[in-house]
């Protein structure tokens, strides 16, 4: 100890203050940061609203129930917060619902003519999303006959490449305690993990990003009109036209993020993601449920990229995760339809809003389309 | 554990202050303990191969020392020991590569086989550490250090974790004699150092990432854009590449500096070299001199190649580009640069002649720009095969460097790009300020640029500095360049 004391004996006592007003001298930047993270909040990390059914996705909820279609001002709803509420004020059990992304937003009764359906695809969804939304029909203890699966690639990479799941955390970890499933892999922060991002220089950058674009500003109106920014139907689907505002753009972007490794080797398909997806299918397929996986073509150029793992970042071999599901199909029984190969259903660059969505005519064709491998069967 | 992600916020500080509070004798424990987590940060397993390297080489040092006092076997155990540490290299870096080309050789020639491919995720840092293990033994060998007994202080000597992942590559007798020597508190020396991180962290997280948007769109997708597009992101890389690993040295020297450990300068403004000698001394100096020191004098002083200068500087280069990476491109681009400097010799005196004849001095203003100039480009075109994901993408892109410079060429460039108009300035406003920067700090001669500015006019440096990492900085998704090496 005598010898840590003369390691520090020429810092004198003026030399110590100096260097810790130094770095006190910065606390009130982390303390701004603090505090815009947490009144901003973009994830809701940190928010406990007072009366859930005083917010917009309650309302929009009811609104869709009542078969109402709805027009949103701004992109900021939170979707799953509005698929939640839908599912606890639906009066009637459709007969299929739609579990997916943005990819799939435009599967209604317009594919499904004679079945009632309801879409609650959510953007950029993953697979916590499909276990929260489902908890609705499983809390209820009413099922619908069919549900569509649709296997994104993102569904079960990690680390998972969305947190908006959150909101609905308690759902889906009721529909885990169900499944019987402890994962660490889909785990809502607990409150003092929560508490671990207050500082965090990236959830500032969105927080900062959420204020200058006055994306907290809520604004909705019901409509019957379809020509809005961004539509939500009475069936769920979605037309979330912002998203191809500049589609040319969100194709570089893709490539960018491609190239950035967004599915690089530190996100793979994980094996305990994929055993919950397969519990989760036993579990609907036990409720008598008829299970539809469905792969969605995705853009040319990105299947291509998929194909051939990159050198930088690795890559996701996008032929062998279809394998998967493929084989997944196969063992639990189930019909699968589509591809992620967009040749498979003839499809190019051209039939694509951006770098990911297929075109509102274009899926609606090769879903109808009997022989196309895309073809989805009726009841 | 990246320096450019949170736990490293946490962990820099506990270690430093953790550091000065263990009894000196102990240090080197809690930092060989430290650098191990710092390590397993990672993929914990692959710290039982760095465990491999290190008792490989702190053995054969030992009996190296014994035998060359002896007077006998000690080339033997060098031998051994190089063979020994490089094919743990060869295993998990090249022998894929190898294997895949001799198969295609084979071919060739009518041999058909399919290649053995190992899939093995290649440690991080490991030839980084080979070659400082390498310089151990070999000084060793030379008697120019004593071999290590203290295995503690070796193992440290390798994983010492603020050069563990990507250098500077230290030589044994500059680094093992710090390692037992006790080091104080020091108020400026633990102040300097932060300033140096926290420049370090700028060009990082702000500018190198920021570049590296539009340099994976580009070369992402090499066959949607044009010449202009691609010089662009050409230059941008060679920017990007520096500040990524000039950016990660400076958190390295950085945080060795507040405990009191000097490492080497691995960057000394590369980029305002007059000549391609010149660039090679002052980027990756560690490295480069590694090479010179342990394989081009080496080469020089051999029978068959003393009198082939140009043959050794172009081995050295390919070298240094197979060392980069198992693959053709790499190889090219040491080749490409090997030559840049055969030829750069072979001229010097013709050029010189040329300057004379027009009557430009040495110290010309347009003289030394056009030679700046030149050599940054030279670096860029070279940088084609470094980033292209292949040598056919890199020919591609060669051919397309002439077309698309037509009317519009700005405006072509801003549509096709698809940045918001925000991205734009701000990217050339940090440009600007880190050139600036560089150029002030090259002036400083290793002081701080601000030392003898007032007090606001530091402080502002400071707050700016801080704030421009917090709201312009980008996280998460972009380890260092040269971890993959």
């Amino acid at each position: 100890m005598g010898e840590t004391l003369l390691s520090i004996s020429n810092f004198e006592g003026r030399d110590a203050r100096r260097l810790f007003l130094k770095i006190l001298a910065f606390v009130p930047i982390i303390l701004f940061v603090g505090v815009v993270n947490f009144y901003i909040d973009p994830l809701g990390l940190y928010r406990k609203e007072a009366d859930p059914y005083q917010r917009d996705e309650y309302k929009i909820a009811q609104a869709l129930v009542q078969g109402k279609n709805v027009e949103l001002f701004q992109g900021d709803k939170d979707d799953r917060l509005v698929q939640k509420y839908f599912v606890e004020n639906m009066t009637t059990v459709p007969d299929v619902v739609i579990l997916g992304s943005s990819h799939s937003m435009w599967l209604g009764d317009n594919i499904f003519v004679n079945e009632k359906v309801v879409n609650h695809s959510v953007l950029g969804a993953i697979l916590a999303d499909y276990l929260g939304i489902f908890e609705g029909y499983a809390k209820k203890n009413v099922f619908p006959k069919r549900v569509i699966c649709v296997l994104d690639p993102q569904l079960t990479i990690f680390p998972v490449t969305s947190q908006r799941w959150i909101s609905i955390k308690e759902d889906v970890n009721s529909m885990l305690g169900r499944l019987g499933i402890h994962s660490e892999k889909i785990n809502a922060p607990a409150v003092s993990q929560a508490w671990l991002n207050i500082f965090s220089f990236s959830y500032f950058q969105e927080a900062m990003d959420e204020l200058y674009q006055g994306n907290h500003v809520q604004g909705y109106r019901v409509t019957q009109a379809i020509n809005g920014k961004y539509l939500m139907f009475k069936d769920g689907r979605c037309w979330p036209g912002f998203f191809f505002k500049h589609p040319e753009k969100n194709r570089r972007r893709m490539i960018r993020e491609l190239n950035q490794g967004l599915y690089g080797p530190q996100m793979k398909p994980d094996k305990e993601l994929g055993d919950i997806l397969e519990k989760f299918i036993r579990y609907l397929t036990a409720q008598h449920i008829r299970v539809t996986l469905c792969l969605l073509p995705i853009h040319p150029q990105m299947y291509k990229s998929f194909l051939k793992p990159q050198k930088r970042h690795g890559g996701l071999d996008i032929a062998s995760l279809e394998q998967n599901y493929r084989d997944l199909a196969k063992k639990l029984n189930l019909e699968i339809v589509g591809s992620y190969d967009p040749a498979a259903c003839n499809l190019d660059g051209k039939d694509f809003y951006d770098g990911e969505h297929i075109k509102n005519d274009v899926i609606e064709k090769i879903f109808k389309q009997k022989g196309s491998p895309c073809f989805m069967p009726g009841i | 554990m990246l320096f450019n992600s949170a736990p490293f916020l946490f962990f820099f500080p506990a270690v430093t202050i953790a550091y000065f509070l263990y009894p000196p004798q102990f240090r080197w424990a809690l930092l060989l303990v430290a650098s191990c987590v710092f390590y397993m940060w990672f993929i914990p397993q692959y710290l039982l191969v760095l465990f491999l390297l290190i008792g490989i080489d702190y053995g054969m040092g030992i009996w190296i020392e014994e035998a060359r006092i002896k007077g006998a076997y000690a080339k033997q155990y060098l031998i051994i020991s190089i063979v020994a540490t490089c094919s743990v290299l060869f295993v998990f870096k090249y022998f894929n590569f190898f294997t895949s080309n001799l198969s295609a050789l084979g071919g060739f020639f009518g041999l058909h086989y399919p290649p053995k491919i190992i899939n093995l995720i290649l440690p991080i840092g490991l030839s980084f550490h080979t070659f400082q293990s390498l310089s151990y033994v070999i000084e060793v060998y030379r008697g120019r250090q004593k071999a290590e007994h203290h295995f503690g202080i070796y193992a440290l000597y390798v994983m010492f974790y603020p050069q563990l992942v990507a250098g500077p590559i230290e030589r044994p007798y500059n680094l093992i004699p710090q390692l037992r020597q006790k080091h104080d508190v020091d108020y400026q020396r633990i102040a300097d150092a932060l300033k140096l991180m926290a420049w370090g962290m700028f060009k990082k997280v702000v500018i190198a990432d920021r570049l590296s948007a539009l340099v994976d769109q580009v070369y992402g997708d090499v066959h949607s854009y044009q010449g202009p597009q691609i010089v662009l992101a050409t230059i941008f890389f060679a920017v990007q590449i520096y500040c990524d690993f000039s950016g990660y040295c400076d958190i390295a020297i950085g945080s060795a500096q507040a405990m009191g450990y000097r490492l080497t300068n691995n960057f000394n403004f590369p980029f305002f070299s007059r000549s391609m000698a010149e660039y090679w001394n002052r980027w990756n100096i560690s490295f480069f001199s590694w090479l010179k020191d342990y394989i081009y004098f080496p080469l020089c002083q051999s029978r068959s190649l003393r009198n082939n200068r140009a043959v050794n500087i172009l081995i050295v280069f390919l070298l240094s580009g197979l060392w980069h990476g198992a693959a053709w491109t790499y190889v090219v681009w040491g080749a490409i640069n090997g030559l840049y400097l055969v030829f750069s010799w072979w001229t010097r005196k013709a050029r010189e002649s040329i300057y004379k004849f027009i009557g430009l001095d040495e110290e010309n203003f347009f003289l030394k720009l056009w030679q700046t100039a030149a050599c940054f480009s030279l670096f860029c075109f070279a940088g084609i095969f470094f980033r292209a994901k292949s040598l056919d993408e890199a020919f591609y892109i060669i051919t397309r460097l002439p077309q698309g410079w037509g009317s519009g060429v700005l405006k072509n460039c801003y549509m096709s790009l698809g940045f918001d108009k925000e991205w734009w300035p701000l990217t050339f406003e940090i440009l600007a300020i880190l050139f600036f920067m560089d150029l002030l700090q090259k002036n400083a001669k290793g002081q701080f640029v601000f030392a003898k500015y007032p007090a606001w006019v530091r402080w502002t440096y400071y707050y700016g500095l801080v704030l421009a990492i917090i709201f312009w900085g980008n996280y998460g998704r972009n380890p260092f360049i040269y971890f993959q090496f």
